[in-house]
């Protein structure tokens, strides 16, 4: 027994015999989150030394397996990140049986998370390449369902992860050649460069975000936002794994700042572009970008502890990304995409108010406003933006600015309630939905008001990097 | 320790009554729960007084060594008045409400009135930025909530999104001052506002209350005949106005430009909003203008680096308000009573708001200063004006409301009356007495051309036969349009809709068939930055 | 090794520009077949002749997926050019010229062990996949797009070093490329036209 086994393999196989349940829905909804609450459970519980004392032997389990030469090893301190993606699986199988967006959705929600899983885990790490792009290979018969015309989102995002494998492929060629060069050798520049460029294009970093908006414009919100929450967290921990791994790539000047700087311009652009939508499909994808920038913010200032608050904002920002996709699920259930366009919009708050109240304090928590789970995270790193570098709290503001105009154009356009002479009627909601929604609100409540509640949990993620030096 | 006790004593009254009145209906009952609990939170505050400064710490964020907050609540010299003036705020809302009983939402508004009295208190007792960003946010859900339901014109959004996103920039404003104040004082409590900070903790209040830059809130709402329906408009100011009190002296020491800039800007929105008030269709109507004339005397105060005595003018606007606002149904009989409200705005010598000319008149003769002269006078008048007008004789008053009603105003004139005595050391003064000569004075000059020129007429007609009358009409109504900001808001919409052409440009660029090679080029482009940034 | 190595960039050539379907099935085949002989300088002949079958499976996936589609009957007019097409293939042999007078200096700093031939094949697959990927919205050629661009990078990456888990990775994601370029293409045609 290995921990690859249980985290990679079971998942993978167990994936497979969903597809036997595939046509009974419910069955397969509740069999997936069940199965993934299970692993959820099992990695934060995992001891750290992997090793269980029975009543007459010590029972050790194994954090490799070999696999064609190379290994796959989850030791006990990358558990806390297994956890994770594991509890944004069963949060969003969970989802699924409220709305149902593919019949593949449990399937290839858990063989997506087990390979994920193995990106982080493969070693070298630089075959993790390869695996993302089967992942995006994976996400198309979700992004893109039958019955559904091939949009150019999904056609671009396939092209964006496959332009990115060379680039991460040959850094690990030229890897050999650093060794122990200078710094100041071009063949470490090079490197950083096309690792940098590699990530660029695999998180959707500008000028290559364009995808992100567009899957999210014309694809189900509740595939969209598992696809992009599980991306957004196991490519943050995987630029981690880079800068922990290469001091050449560390010590290089411009690496932290230049990290620093992409993500003010990310949060800046991202909230501009967000005031400025028509759909809320759309407007979703630039929420994820806007805090793509804070992951980047966060990894900049690294070195005076920002990786702190990049670990404890994950959760918090699952839980805004699951109830603005739910809220947008509700919309969009029976009707399309065309029924996120705010044309169709107006007088939600009478109509469907808790659907108006998820997307409305997604959007807040988002943005960082007290008493919801992310404020204390984000208020913090301002305070480190401000330290290092106070410009780059122009960027933040202007970013924060634009993604509250967005808010304030919904509100108007929620509160909005007589058009063309007809009067907006409630819709009654589901009751799953609305005990869902109350049990996020909960969670997120609870965690906005006292930091001690999960977020510390979540430290020990950052633990496998000891040259990164978080502040314990 | 008794600080949350008696916050979380009207929130556990407040839940008594919602679900005792959904599980058995009875007004008495709830009417009673609602005066216990107010009254014992009103005595508590005054007991409270003897025991000043009083903190109670709530536990900090953990991990602490990643988080400096340490939310926490405090009662000092600063914010007891304001305290006090809310919580009997509260209960003269209820005492007086006993003449409308009859109406069966009556025991609804009484639970939301002590529960708005709660949690505001939370706000203005705030130990820290934290907890009063918190309550901040609270009070903001709330009120946005009730203008919502109570909004006329429903195929608009009434002004309620401008409504929240001020309310929501000043958080963020607050936001980045605790940021700032952090840089030099980590963990610093509203006490200590650090100096580099105070800007912002300014533009927070000044946002809140309408004053910087000048905006009116939402005056598209159904008039509620209960007292909460004030006291959801009046509560909100009070923990801004407990910031002003806390703001650091030399808040804008270096930055003199800037300084006579807001200097010019409070004392004209004080005049406007003044002379609104005097010349407002009816006290109700007027109420916001009330509210940013005397808010402007608070930030003046602060802005003259004397914000501790903005209380006087803070609690002038809520109890002297009070009073006014809380005479309906008017009597003619008992007139006398908002009169006597006048106490706390009269500012004359050894009456509560005697010391506030200290904060708004400096050594030197400015027109700032006239400015705030003169809207003192209008704000003088225009309380005489509303507190005359009444007529009416109100019969059928149940026999206990002949009793609550009146107690209940008596009580604000009585709290306004103990505060000026004793609210804080140094509160009994004469403070500038020529000041108050000089308002009383324009006072009188006022009301003695009204009297002349038509003592029976309405205010309205007596505007009317002054001279040049088109011609301060047309200026004032370009005066208050160029304060309404309207313009500077169409701009920043016309700015906005351009940034959204060259968005909705840049989208099709990147969205269209050649997008990715657009990225690509876009890609060239940091790559040569790049190079030609970086010398290996 | 120039006579593969061209083969190639004609195969990828032919793709970017012309936009018919059964040609653009052979072009690819034929594109596989030059990359295998092109394989051979620097791999034993088992692991290139993987690289073959892998390829040849995949065109016959897509190819099969457009006789179920029914859409490979519709290609006709070989010969006549379109402006778009005309464009692609001025922007083909712009890249595949500029690519050759760049490489040599290229091979020599960063490249030195890898032949010429094999560097001008895989950078000009690389670039002309690229392009074909980016101009059109196709699904069909798209994937062949991508497919194109992958064989630059088997082929770059071949000269370099050698690992079989990546071989078998990189044979994997050609599969599935295959695949979700079938399911485009089906699932597309499903749908009644508007």
């Amino acid at each position: 027994m290995s921990t690859p086994l249980i985290w990679i393999i079971f998942p993978l196989a167990f994936a497979l015999l969903l597809i036997i349940t595939r046509k009974k829905p419910m069955l397969s909804g509740i069999l997936a989150s069940a199965f993934s609450l299970l692993l959820a459970l099992a990695a934060l519980l995992f001891p750290r030394d992997l090793s269980f004392l029975l009543p007459d032997q010590r029972l050790e389990i194994a954090s490799s397996l070999e696999l064609f030469g190379r290994s796959l090893e989850i030791t006990g301190e990358r558990l806390t990140m297994v956890g994770l993606l594991y509890g944004i699986v069963f949060l969003w199988n969970l989802g699924s049986l409220l709305y149902r967006p593919s019949l593949w959705f449990n399937i290839l929600s858990i063989s997506i998370t087990a390979l994920w899983v193995a990106t982080l885990s493969v070693n070298p790490f630089l075959y993790a390449a390869v695996l993302i792009e089967l992942i995006a290979l994976l996400s198309v018969p979700l992004l893109s369902p039958r019955g559904v015309r091939t949009e150019q989102g999904v056609l671009r995002y396939l092209v964006f992860q496959t332009v990115a494998l060379p680039l991460i492929l040959l850094t690990g060629w030229m890897l050999s050649g650093i060794g122990s060069a200078p710094s100041a050798n071009p063949l470490i520049v090079r490197s950083a460069m096309l690792v940098l460029l590699g990530f660029a294009l695999w998180i959707g970093a500008f000028p290559f975000h364009s995808w992100i908006p567009m899957i999210s414009e014309k694809s189900h919100p509740w595939v969209v936002s598992l696809l992009l929450a599980l991306t957004q967290s196991a490519l943050s921990v995987f630029l981690l794994h880079f800068l922990d791994q290469y001091a050449w790539l560390r010590n290089l000047p411009v690496t932290f700042s230049g990290l620093r700087w992409i993500g003010v311009i990310m949060i800046a652009i991202a909230g501009l572009l967000s005031a400025v939508q028509i759909n809320l499909g759309k407007n979703f994808g630039y929420l994820v970008l806007y805090e793509t920038g804070y992951s980047l913010l966060a990894i900049g200032l690294a070195q005076t502890g920002g990786l702190n608050y990049l670990a404890m904002l994950f959760f918090p920002r699952v839980l805004s990304y699951a109830i603005i996709s739910l809220a947008l699920s509700a919309l969009w259930q029976n009707k399309g995409a065309h029924a996120l366009d705010y044309k169709f919009q107006e007088g939600l708050f009478k109509s469907r108010p808790l659907v108006s109240a998820g997307i409305l304090i997604g959007f807040f928590s988002l943005l960082g406003l007290p008493l919801l789970p992310i404020f204390p995270h984000k208020q913090m790193l301002w305070l480190l933006t401000a330290q290092t570098n106070p410009r780059l709290l122009v960027w933040v503001l202007v970013g924060s600015l634009g993604l509250l105009m967005s808010t304030a154009r919904l509100m108007r356009l929620f509160a909005r309630e007589q058009t063309a002479g007809a009067a907006v009627q409630p819709v009654r909601e589901k009751t799953g939905f609305i005990v869902l929604m109350l049990i996020i609100l909960l969670l997120m409540a609870v965690m906005g008001t006292s930091t001690q509640f999960l977020s510390p949990r979540f430290l020990e993620i950052l633990a496998p990097f000891t040259q990164l030096v978080p502040i314990p | 320790m008794v600080i949350p006790l008696l916050i979380l004593l009207l929130l556990a009254a407040s839940a008594v009554i919602t679900v005792s009145h959904a599980v058995k209906p009875k007004v008495s009952r709830a009417w009673m729960i609602a005066l216990i609990s107010a009254l014992v939170a009103w005595l508590g505050f005054f007991v409270l007084r003897l025991y000043l400064p009083l903190s109670f710490a709530l536990p900090p964020w953990k991990p602490d060594a990643l988080f400096i907050s340490a939310p926490s609540l405090e009662l000092n010299y600063q914010n007891w008045p304001y305290a006090v003036s809310l919580v009997t705020l509260c209960t003269a809302v209820i005492l007086t409400d006993s003449t409308r009983s009859f109406l069966p939402s009556s025991p609804n508004a009484w639970a939301s009135a002590i529960a708005i009295t709660a949690v505001n208190l939370i706000g203005l007792l705030a130990g820290d930025p934290v907890t009063l960003m918190f309550a901040w946010v609270v009070i903001d859900t709330i009120e946005f909530v009730h203008l919502y339901q109570t909004r006329l014109d429903r195929s608009s959004d009434a002004g309620l999104a401008a409504f929240m996103s001020i309310r929501i920039l000043s958080v963020i404003a607050l936001a980045a001052g605790t940021v700032t104040g952090w840089l030099s004082m980590p963990a610093f409590g509203m006490a200590q506002i650090p100096q580099k900070a105070g800007i912002y903790f300014l533009l927070a209040a000044g946002l809140r209350l309408g004053v910087l830059p000048l905006n009116l809130p939402v005056q598209n709402s159904r008039d509620s005949k209960h007292g909460s329906a004030l006291l959801i408009r009046l509560a909100p100011v009070a923990s801004s106005l407990a910031l002003i009190a806390n703001l650091p002296p030399g808040l804008l020491a270096s930055q003199t430009t800037l300084h006579t800039i807001l200097m010019v800007l409070t004392a004209t929105a004080a005049l406007y909003a003044s002379a609104m008030w005097l010349s407002g269709k009816s006290q109700r109507k007027a109420l916001p203008y009330w509210i940013i004339a005397l808010a402007s005397f608070t930030i003046t105060c602060a802005l003259n680096d004397r914000a501790e005595t903005s209380r006087v003018w803070g609690v002038a606007l809520l109890l002297s308000g009070g009073v006014l606002f809380l005479f309906d149904p008017p009597i003619r009989r008992i007139r006398f009573l908002p009169l006597l409200g006048l106490i706390g705005i009269s500012a004359l010598p050894f009456t509560l708001s005697a010391g506030g000319w200290d904060g708004l008149l400096t050594g030197k003769f400015t027109l700032s200063a006239v400015f705030l002269l003169l809207s003192h006078a209008l704000l003088l008048l225009g309380f005489l004006r509303y507190s005359f007008e009444i007529s009416r004789t109100v019969t059928g008053l149940e026999k206990h409301a002949r009793i609550t009603y009146p107690l209940g105003l008596i009580l604000i004139v009585q709290t306004i009356i103990i505060i000026g005595l004793a609210g804080w050391p140094g509160v009994l003064t004469a403070g500038k007495w020529w000041a108050s000569l000089v308002s009383l004075a324009l006072t009188g000059l006022g009301a003695g051309l009204y009297l002349k020129l038509a003592a029976k007429l309405p205010l309205a007609s007596v505007a009317a036969n002054l001279p040049l009358y088109r011609f301060w009409t047309l200026l004032l109504k370009s005066f208050q349009q160029f304060l309404s900001l309207q313009w500077l808001y169409k701009a920043l919409a016309w700015l906005m809709g351009q940034f959204g052409a060259l968005a909705a440009l840049l989208n099709r660029v990147l969205d269209g068939e050649g997008g990715i090679l657009w990225s690509l080029v876009f890609l060239a482009v940091l790559i040569t930055l790049f190079l030609s940034g970086v010398k290996p | 090794m120039y006579i593969p190595a061209v083969l190639a960039i004609i195969a990828a050539g032919i793709n970017l520009t012309r936009r018919v379907w059964v040609v653009n099935a052979a072009a690819l085949g034929l594109q596989y077949l030059a990359v295998f002989v092109l394989l051979l300088t620097v791999r034993p002949v088992s692991l290139a002749v993987v690289k073959l079958l892998v390829g040849w499976m995949v065109t016959l996936t897509l190819f099969l997926s457009l006789i179920t589609d029914g859409k490979i009957r519709g290609a006709k007019a070989f010969f006549s050019f379109s402006a778009g097409e005309i464009f692609r293939l001025l922007a083909g042999l712009f890249a595949v010229l500029f690519m050759t007078v760049l490489l040599p200096e290229l091979q020599a700093e960063v490249f030195p062990r890898s032949s010429l031939p094999l560097l001008l094949a895989a950078f000009s697959l690389l670039v002309l996949g690229l392009f074909q990927a980016s101009l059109i919205a196709e699904p069909f050629y798209v994937i062949i797009g991508l497919l194109t661009f992958l064989s630059g990078v088997e082929l770059l990456y071949a000269s370099l070093e050698l690992s079989t888990l990546l071989e078998a990775l990189f044979a994997g994601v050609n599969l599935g490329l295959a695949l979700v370029g079938t399911f485009f293409v089906i699932k597309d045609a499903e749908i009644p036209e508007a």
